[in-house]
């Protein structure tokens, strides 16, 4: 990361590219990736981390990207909605919204989405949450249940309000229908 | 098989899922500029003086309009109609006083978002502050009879005092609802760029695009050919994207005064200020009803607050003309009080879904003071006339929607007394509302062409708001074309389109949806005379009434010659066949029925009663709106009306500070809406009646009735569970405890 003229250059990969963002120092990673590299599909909404509408994956894990500056990613790995599918194919989650009609307006649907991905990943590590009844005992993906997912799915506000919908449409790609 | 009535997934939805819908503000115009509101501190007052000379210099700055610079705008038209939708009538930066907290008081146009922002934290304003006018306890003193601008304001139908007065069981209560902000999750935004000749290019977040140009070209003196507004995606409306807000108009005079595309996108916070909500209710019901219950006179009164400068009535006692009948008479009745916050506006469920929650909740009191069934009482008051008009209802299946859900719901296994059913330490309780809601009739126009190569387009100034309005309209052209639906592209959201009417009030359906039917029809009608009479007709002396279209494919029974619309159109040397959709109804006011949906909700909550925590645990909706067209998205607005009415029982309230006069919740931390976790499974039920009255497609409105008699349900439960009664939305853990 170097600065030059006033701006801040940083190197990272998004959507499997290497990138070099030209920011301010107080740019924001949801402003960057949309402003900067034209990746709308991370939408805004309450800009100040209480909707889930801009959730992308860093280095695999779910973040807001509006409560973190482009300036912290040097080096990071960033996949945005634009890059969860693998070439022609939608992700398992992007078809199975579609099917369960998880979404309505959709535009929190990238976030709920990209939230979701990540989501079946942690309960396959055995990440346990606060709807989990015994933690002493292991998690896996066979306890994904929905009580789980409605927990684990509580950080992306939908308005037109497909939440059961959503639950379904996670539950199935997760093999938990 | 006809492709009206199948569940089909969202014809949109691989763009949706894949961050490939273009929402307004995703939508990048080369060399704009970006802007950013400076918003007023005080709610009532004037600024003295608005410095800008530090916001002038800070880097990237284009240009700062206050009400000194701003260009004049011409007023809005009055009174306020569909077709000059404008929000607040009054104009943003046009003099130095100031009527709520968060009203623009500069603009600050620069190259980058970032330093439009920055800039705008440089101005410094001084006030002349004065106390503001809130809606509160002294606020029935201060209401007053209002001018019509929807419906006549008040109502009497024979004699509601006499009844009341005779009445063996009489319930006379006052009900409140609060302040509620429709946060939809894409904030508004607005893109306006000029054309050399004059011409103005709006890119709008917006349900009315007609009505956006009517009213833009008004206040801005545009000629209205001049202008297009475009809005192919709307990320949540919930009727607050129906009206024009100071931010559009600002945009489109900023952008021409400086010669440049100007994107100007509301923060969360500006969206609790400068673009309506849904106005508080103080309501007070009286029923009057003999021992068995019947309804002798039913009187309902409501107070709603409006701006300083608009007369905006929140018609909550809009429902009540028309759900129950009374012996004697119903009257209702309507005033406003102004205070300084911007002007309501239509929410989701503008009217119905405030006035329901008194009157279903005063229903619910008067099945206990009479002993009845919550159910029973309701299927012991319904009609088949309409009670306002004095019409035969097109079609009322409420009886079924309360019966059917009963049964669904397993209504028979609840015990009526309060308090009587609990798990463990938990309370349950189960509650039932019934709802009404209006039917609009509106015009549309619809253009379908069917192309040589065997595929069609529909053209319709609709609307895609969440609704399903690509999916749908495709769905009704290939039923009356007999085409698959993958030959099917339908095109929304552009005023060059053929002109349609705003997708509120639940009306796509029925009327953008019947100029579709009808244009398809006309182009189908053209192919079949091509088939009959064209070049080398392929189906002469066949009555055009026995030809039938499957596939693409023109026969007429007992033949077995058929031909393609794509080869009727070569042998006749034609590219397309154009057909035309005018649908231009009656006003349902004038019509020979009364037209209403119709709903039952049933809830069921548990209830902590150390904590006064209530979690809603079932919640089922029986809907009577006509035909239905697509029951997966149906039932999706299904699920996402109810989970509406948890957020307006449960949760929603704007709070306005009594001092300052401003609301103080001004974000999704502050201003609750329901989470995943606040919903279970949610049960919906059709109960559907083709009703040509409605609409040539039997359809009614779905999306708002879904939303109505929602809280009453659940606050019904809450006092079956509690034996509390609450009477004040939203019911929060203090009024529990």
């Amino acid at each position: 990361m170097v600065w030059r003229m006033g701006m801040l250059h940083v190197d990272l990969t998004v959507n499997g590219e290497a990138r070099d963002l030209v920011v301010e120092a107080g740019t924001t990673l949801l402003e960057a990736l949309r402003d900067g590299l034209g990746l709308t599909g991370t939408k805004k909404s309450c800009d100040r981390g209480e909707c889930g509408a801009c959730t992308v994956h860093r280095d695999g894990r779910r973040i807001l990207a509006c409560m973190t500056l482009a300036a912290m990613q040097e080096g990071r790995r960033i996949t945005t909605i634009e890059g969860l599918a693998h070439g022609g194919d939608l992700h398992p989650l992007q078809q199975a919204f579609i099917e369960h009609d998880g979404f309505q307006c959709g535009f929190c649907t990238p976030g709920q989405v990209m939230s979701g991905a990540a989501m079946i990943e942690e309960a396959r590590a055995g990440w346990p949450s606060a709807a989990t009844a015994d933690l002493a005992q292991p998690f896996g993906l066979a306890d994904l249940s929905k009580a789980e997912i409605r927990e684990r799915m509580s950080g992306n506000l939908c308005r037109c309000a497909c939440y059961p919908n959503i639950v379904d449409a996670v539950a199935d790609a997760a093999g938990r229908a | 098989m006809s492709s009206v009535g199948q569940a089909t997934s969202r014809v949109e939805g691989p763009l949706k899922v894949a961050g490939e819908a273009r929402y307004t503000a995703d939508i990048r115009i080369e060399g704009a500029a970006h802007a950013a509101i400076v918003p007023s501190l005080i709610a009532n007052g004037r600024t003295v003086s608005v410095d800008a000379s530090a916001a002038q210099q800070a880097p990237g700055v284009v240009a700062v309009f206050t009400w000194r610079n701003m260009p004049r705008l011409n007023p809005t038209p009055k009174p306020w109609s569909h077709l000059h939708p404008h929000g607040q009538g009054y104009l943003p930066l046009q003099d130095d006083s100031i009527h709520y907290a968060g009203q623009p008081i500069a603009l600050v146009v620069a190259a980058t978002l970032a330093q439009a922002t920055h800039a705008a934290t440089l101005i410094r304003v001084e006030y002349e502050e004065e106390k503001p006018l809130v809606f509160g306890p002294d606020a029935v003193d201060e209401a007053f009879d209002p001018p019509q601008f929807l419906w006549p304001v008040n109502s009497s139908v024979g004699d509601a005092d006499k009844g009341l007065a005779a009445a063996a069981v009489k319930i006379e209560q006052t009900y409140t609802t609060a302040d509620r902000h429709h946060n939809q999750m894409e904030p508004h935004a607005s893109t306006a760029i000029w054309g050399p000749d004059g011409s103005l290019t709006l890119y709008e977040t917006t349900q009315h695009i007609f009505g956006a140009r009517e009213l833009a070209a008004i206040v801005l003196g545009v000629p209205p050919e001049k202008i297009t507004v475009v809005s192919k995606f709307v990320g949540g409306g919930f009727g607050g994207k129906a009206y024009v807000w100071p931010h559009t108009l600002m945009a489109a005079a900023a952008a021409k005064q400086i010669g440049r595309a100007v994107r100007l996108q509301l923060t969360r916070a500006n969206m609790y200020s400068m673009v309506g909500r849904q106005a508080a209710t103080r309501q007070t019901i009286s029923l009057g009803a003999d021992q068995t219950g019947r309804l002798t006179g039913i009187r309902h009164e409501s107070i709603s607050p409006t701006s300083v400068f608009d007369n905006y009535i929140e018609y909550a006692a809009l429902g009540t003309r028309s759900l129950w009948p009374a012996t004697d008479g119903v009257s209702t009745k309507h005033r406003i009080v102004r205070v300084n916050h911007n002007t309501p506006t239509a929410m989701r469920s503008p009217h119905e879904a405030l006035g329901h929650f008194a009157l279903e909740s005063a229903m619910d009191e008067l099945a206990y003071a009479t002993a009845t069934d919550p159910v029973a009482l309701r299927l012991l008051n319904d009609t088949q006339i309409d009670p306002h008009s004095g019409r035969p209802f097109s079609t009322r299946a409420l009886g079924e929607c309360l019966t059917q859900g009963a049964a669904r719901f397993g209504w028979d296994r609840r015990s009526p007394e309060p308090r009587s059913m609990r798990d463990g330490g938990i309370l349950i309780g189960q509650g039932v509302a019934a709802a009404i809601y209006t039917h609009w009739r509106w015009p549309s126009k619809a253009r379908v062409t069917l192309r040589s190569d065997g595929t069609a387009l529909v053209e319709v100034g609709s609307h895609e708001i969440g609704g399903g309005t690509y999916t749908v309209m495709r769905q009704i052209a290939a039923d009356v074309l007999g085409m698959a639906l993958d030959r099917v592209t339908v095109t929304l959201g552009d005023t060059r389109l053929p002109a349609s009417h705003a997708s509120i009030g639940s009306a796509t359906m029925a009327n953008a949806g019947a100029s579709v039917m009808l244009a398809a029809r006309a182009a189908r009608d053209k192919a079949i005379e091509l088939a009959l009479r064209g070049r080398d007709a392929p189906l002469a002396g066949a009555a055009a009434e026995d030809v039938v279209v499957t596939d693409g494919v023109l026969s007429a029974a007992p033949t077995n010659v058929s031909a393609t619309y794509a080869e009727l159109m070569t042998r006749n040397g034609l590219q397309s066949l154009e057909g035309e959709g005018n649908y231009d109804p009656v006003e349902e006011a004038n019509g020979p029925k009364a037209i209403f949906s119709f709903s039952a909700v049933f809830a069921e909550v548990r209830v902590d009663p150390d904590f006064g925590t209530v979690r809603v645990s079932r919640l089922l909706g029986a809907y009577d709106a006509g035909r239905i067209i697509n029951p997966k998205t149906a039932r999706s607005q299904g699920v996402g009306g109810m989970i509406w009415g948890v957020g307006q029982a449960l949760l929603e309230q704007s709070e306005t500070d009594p001092r300052m006069g401003r609301f103080v919740n001004r974000n999704l931390s502050g201003y609750l809406v329901p989470a995943n976790a606040d919903i279970p499974e949610l049960d919906v039920l059709f109960v559907e009646r083709f009703d040509d009255e409605a609409s040539p497609l039997g359809a009614k409105g779905l999306g708002e009735l879904t939303a109505v008699s929602v809280a009453p349900a659940i606050v019904n439960a809450v006092y079956h569970a509690t034996g509390k009664r609450i009477r004040d939305l939203p019911v929060t853990i203090e009024k529990l405890m």
